[in-house]
């Protein structure tokens, strides 16, 4: 396969990416700072290790096993804060990010060149939080794309340091899958540098299990 | 489907607990923190802003949750200047403590905060003890 062959879902995975709205986690840190993200659902798992040159950058390793899709991605993803909205009692922030790797399908095939690029949106006070995230995906040629939006609440407003408590409902839409569209309630917890969030998804009666640390 | 039960369960349980933890947690912060501060490691455990030469209260729009803290007081604390950071997510505040005879001026506190990802609304400059 050529290049410019290969190169070509990329670039339509970018500029629809560019175009769609999204949002998870915020994936760029401080500068100088590293996080790690492990991530899991129904159907894939994923590892997320980068470091924040800036506070509008990061890059690092990502690495997913998709049961879903039958494949496993490893690769490197840049992560790009487009935009901050910075309010007196708000933040609004949307991102690029951007993978390329190789993608192992499951069974005898080789592995091949693959990569995704999404775009994310997130509004947060210290209250209330939404959020909706794209996501396009060309593992090994079979391509793909996830919405996910999510709203939250947190029942009491907890000072720095404080054990935080968000109460969330995301919605998944993946036109492929066997359940296009999922539906999870979720709880998050929030202490100092570690957040772990546990969800149940509806449809598929399958856990969700999702920690982030900074440092 | 046990496991999914036992571990709803366990998520319902985390949920009814999670509030009544945090309340009795911000209560503690209500009371003299004195000896509490000498056995639990929290963020704001800088030494006390009133004992520093100087002190530097920085008022900042989009301070909303711990990482925002967390990501504020690590630049801050690069700086040799500073001996103690403070951040107060109520007020969006961040409370700077300069070592003696040390100075921050405005540009430089104005740099980091945007290095940090923040914005800067206003600084007031006062003397400690």
């Amino acid at each position: 396969m050529s290049f410019l062959s290969r190169a070509a879902p990329f670039a339509a995975c970018l500029t629809w990416a560019a175009l769609a709205p999204m949002a998870e986690a915020r994936p760029v840190s401080y500068p100088g700072g590293w996080t790690v993200m492990q991530m899991n659902n129904g159907d894939s798992s994923s590892l997320h290790a980068h470091y924040s040159p800036t506070a509008s950058d990061s890059i690092g390793f990502y690495a997913e096993r998709n049961w879903a899709e039958d494949v496993q991605f490893t690769g490197l993803q840049y992560n790009r804060l487009l935009k901050r909205w910075n309010g007196p009692s708000s933040q609004a922030n949307t991102y690029l990010k951007l993978g390329v790797g190789q993608a192992d399908p499951f069974g005898d095939a080789s592995a091949e060149l693959s990569g995704f690029a999404g775009f994310a949106a997130d509004w947060e006070t210290r209250r209330w939080f939404a959020s909706y995230e794209a996501k396009a995906t060309d593992y090994a040629g079979n391509k793909s794309v996830r919405h996910s939006g999510r709203v939250g609440v947190a029942p009491y407003i907890g000072d720095y340091g404080d054990l935080h408590t968000w109460l969330m409902l995301q919605v998944d839409n993946h036109p492929e899958g066997d359940e296009p569209v999922t539906t999870t309630p979720l709880v998050r917890f929030f202490k100092g540098v570690q957040m772990v969030e546990l969800g149940y998804t509806l449809e598929t009666e399958e856990l969700l299990a999702n920690w982030i640390i900074r440092f | 489907m046990k496991l999914i039960k036992t571990a709803f369960a366990s998520v319902a349980l985390s949920l009814l607990a999670a509030p009544a933890m945090a309340e009795h947690h911000m209560d503690h912060s209500k009371m003299d923190h004195s000896a509490h501060d000498d056995m639990v490691a929290e963020p704001n455990t800088d030494a006390d802003p009133a004992t520093s030469a100087q002190t530097v209260t920085a008022k900042v729009n989009g301070l909303v949750c711990d990482f925002c803290a967390q990501a504020v007081r690590k630049v801050f604390k690069k700086q040799d200047a500073v001996e103690s950071v403070n951040v107060d997510l109520d007020s969006g505040e961040i409370v700077l403590g300069l070592k003696a005879g040390a100075t921050l001026d405005d540009e430089t506190i104005g740099k980091l905060i945007r290095k940090s990802g923040y914005s800067l609304v206003s600084i007031d400059r006062g003397e400690g003890a």
